[in-house]
């Protein structure tokens, strides 16, 4: 997780206006080669953030630095066709996007949280091989090891404050947003961890399965919920004229739709994914209110999340 | 995801979730007093003024809408501006029914109903162009008081120019009517509940993060920064929140109007009052100021203080009269010596005044924008 958010902290620095990002530090943050850490221990260590995350996703990560990149070269202000920061309206930082209007940062940093956490929890450590194993001691570190990867307190729940001591990042964070709406997803998430793990020690497979299958179905659920609120909000910086939310908006919802892809229990079909991506297109400067509208209503519709922009809790 | 930026821009030495120090403090002070002050005394007052003007905004812009004239917009723009004046010494408000009616803004971007600016000129006309009466899409910047200011007044003074705009347009008017009428929804809400949440408020005397005391110094902290950063170091070019560190001088609070140097007058005299614990007549109660002297250390920080107050008074009142958007790009200095005086009493306020009192302050965290 501290590689992971040193290599974040990386492609941040691109969203000031000038500053270039190198793409072999991401890089070798990424296979962990030639020391790119400022904590040094991590420099050391054997573990790579590449052997931690998804094989299927490593070659378009390893685009998306170069992307990245290659628009933080820019020295201009963005535009369509045109990379550069563009400071978001109301607000008093901006964004790097790309010729495209893509946030690269935001979509490293959700494919990671898909590609990273949500693999590493979904299907790595609570694969249904190693749930089924009967050594209990292997199962319950596999157990707490998909609880580190979430990346929450122990006592997490929708009112933990973020603190300078844990500060809360990723699902972490996210998973407050639209935890009332999704009916308590968090205390939902964090009971199965906890009565997952005792199902362990008392040996009763079906429960221990179930509440697997709970965290993962929880974490898809966060997931399109948070897909819906940045298509909300990108809806609402397009009726307020704003290019620079509009995109930041649409490159997170994007992300988010990206990070549900790794997740073993995600509800959605890949061809219902394919749809709702069909709609939002491939540039962010083409993408019109009209298209919004229908991906948030395909989602709603495989979520059964509200999609009315006048009742929806989403909309935020 | 931006949710940390707001707190660069404020530098809070103290950011989320940092404490001063964790130990309640071994004094006597009497904080019921001192929040019971606040409540009766200044914020009480303060919050029914708001409502009352905001109540006027909303008739005489009524009465323009229904007749547009020269007549009925002299009185439409002089309830503006008494309304964004009154706005002054409620904008350090922001707990209880008022976070909920006013918005939050030490978050990035800020969530301010009342008094978002620069207008965001081109969506507001996308409103008035797909007749939107509904504000639930509007953004900050396209409602609240200068939004209204952007299309009550228009920069050259060209009065004709805009009665004819709202003559020959009803969405023009039905739109500007939705926004004084929330803005008075607001401000009427925000002055009764207060009469409601008061008691709570003065009940909550401890000194943890969600106690009255440490909302009280966070709001009036961030009122502060907002102050400083926003309705002077952007316009002047002092604080990076564009593409350079030029002047933005659309950026000042009130453009249209022009009344950003009178604006930034009563603001400093709320925050000053609210330091002292005065109301708008001057009178000193029991106020942050009190607080201060009655702890180990309080007095130095407390005559600190009140020397840069006076300085910050001096250059405020240096800088020469007229629409600050054209001072700043005429004759910038004085106005930039005063950011620089401002600047100083950053300090005082958020390091040294938290710490003393061994108050607890969180800052909000979103999952960023």
């Amino acid at each position: 997780m501290a590689m992971f958010t040193e290599l974040i902290n990386i492609t941040k620095q691109g969203n000031t206006v000038g500053k270039f990002v190198d793409s072999t530090v991401l890089r070798n943050m990424f296979y962990n080669t030639g020391s790119p850490f400022a904590n040094a221990t991590l420099n050391t260590s054997t573990v790579k953030l590449s052997e931690a995350v998804d094989p299927s996703t490593h070659a378009l990560l390893l685009s998306y630095f170069q992307q990245l990149s290659e628009a933080s070269k820019s020295q201009t202000k963005g535009g369509k066709d045109t990379a550069g920061v563009i400071i978001s309206e109301e607000a008093t930082s901006g964004k790097l996007y790309d010729t495209k209007g893509y946030a690269v940062y935001e979509l490293i940093e959700k494919n990671l949280m898909g590609g990273f956490q949500v693999y590493n929890i979904g299907t790595v450590h609570l694969s249904d091989a190693n749930l089924n194993s009967t050594d209990n001691t292997a199962r319950l570190k596999n157990w707490d090891m998909a609880f580190g990867y979430l990346g929450v307190p122990r006592n997490y729940t929708a009112t933990t404050p973020s603190t300078p001591a844990f500060p809360l990042a990723y699902w972490a964070s996210y998973l407050k947003t639209n935890d009332a709406t999704l009916g308590g997803n968090i205390k939902n998430i964090m009971t199965a961890f906890v009565s997952g793990r005792k199902a362990i020690e008392a040996n009763n497979n079906t429960e221990v399965k179930a509440n697997a299958r709970i965290i993962k179905e929880e974490l898809d659920r966060t997931g399109a919920g948070m897909a819906m609120t940045y298509l909300f909000r990108a809806r609402k910086a397009m009726l307020n004229q704003y290019k620079g939310r509009r995109n930041g908006a649409l490159s997170e919802g994007r992300g988010f739709l990206d990070a549900m892809k790794f997740n073993p229990s995600r509800k959605i079909t890949d061809a219902e994914w394919n749809e709702v991506i069909s709609y939002l297109g491939t540039n962010n400067w083409d993408t019109s209110l009209a298209d919004v509208e229908k991906a948030l209503d395909k989602l709603g519709l495989v979520y059964g999340f509200d999609s009315n922009v006048t009742t929806s809790k989403f909309n935020k | 995801m931006g949710k940390y930026s707001i707190l660069v821009l404020l530098g809070l030495a103290f950011a989320c979730g940092k404490k001063s120090t964790e130990e309640t403090p071994a004094d006597s002070f009497d904080r019921s007093a001192m929040l019971s002050d606040y409540a009766d005394r200044i914020i009480a007052p303060a919050l029914q003024d708001f409502a009352i003007k905001a109540d006027s905004l909303y008739l005489t812009v009524s009465h323009f809408t229904a007749s547009p004239s020269q007549e009925s917009l002299d009185s439409a723009q002089a309830a503006l501006r008494s309304a964004a004046v009154s706005w002054q010494y409620c904008s350090a408000f922001r707990y209880g029914p008022m976070l909920t009616q006013f918005g939050a803004i030490d978050v990035d971007p800020r969530q301010d109903y009342i008094f978002t600016f620069p207008a965001n000129v081109a969506g507001i006309e996308n409103f008035v162009a797909n007749n939107y009466t509904s504000l639930t899409d509007v953004g900050f910047a396209s409602r609240g008081l200068n939004a209204i200011d952007y299309l009550l007044n228009h920069l050259q003074d060209q009065d004709t120019v805009i009665i004819n705009k709202f003559t020959a347009s009803t969405a023009r008017r039905e739109f500007l009517k939705s926004l004084t009428l929330d803005i008075k929804s607001r401000a009427s809400a925000a002055n009764v509940g207060w009469q409601s949440f008061k008691g709570e408020f003065v009940a909550n005397n401890g000194t943890s993060a969600s106690s009255s005391s440490a909302e009280l110094i966070k709001q009036f902290i961030v009122d502060f920064e907002s102050f400083k950063n926003f309705e002077v170091g952007i316009p002047v070019g002092r604080v990076f929140a564009t593409y350079s560190l030029d002047p933005a001088t659309d950026k000042v609070a009130m453009y249209y109007a022009g009344n950003s140097l009178e604006l930034l007058k009563h603001h400093f005299d709320a925050m000053e009052n609210l330091w002292y614990g005065k109301n708008k007549a001057g009178i000193e109660g029991v106020g942050l100021k009190k607080y201060l002297e009655s702890v180990e250390g309080g007095k130095e920080t407390v005559a600190a203080t009140i020397n840069q107050f006076t300085a910050i008074r001096a250059k405020l009142y240096q800088i020469p009269g007229g629409r600050l958007s054209s001072t700043i790009q005429t004759n910038p200095q004085p106005v930039k010596d005063f950011y620089t005086e401002v600047l100083k009493m950053t300090h005082f306020l958020k390091s040294d005044m938290p710490s003393l009192l061994s108050i607890y302050i969180t800052y909000a965290s979103g999952d960023g924008d």
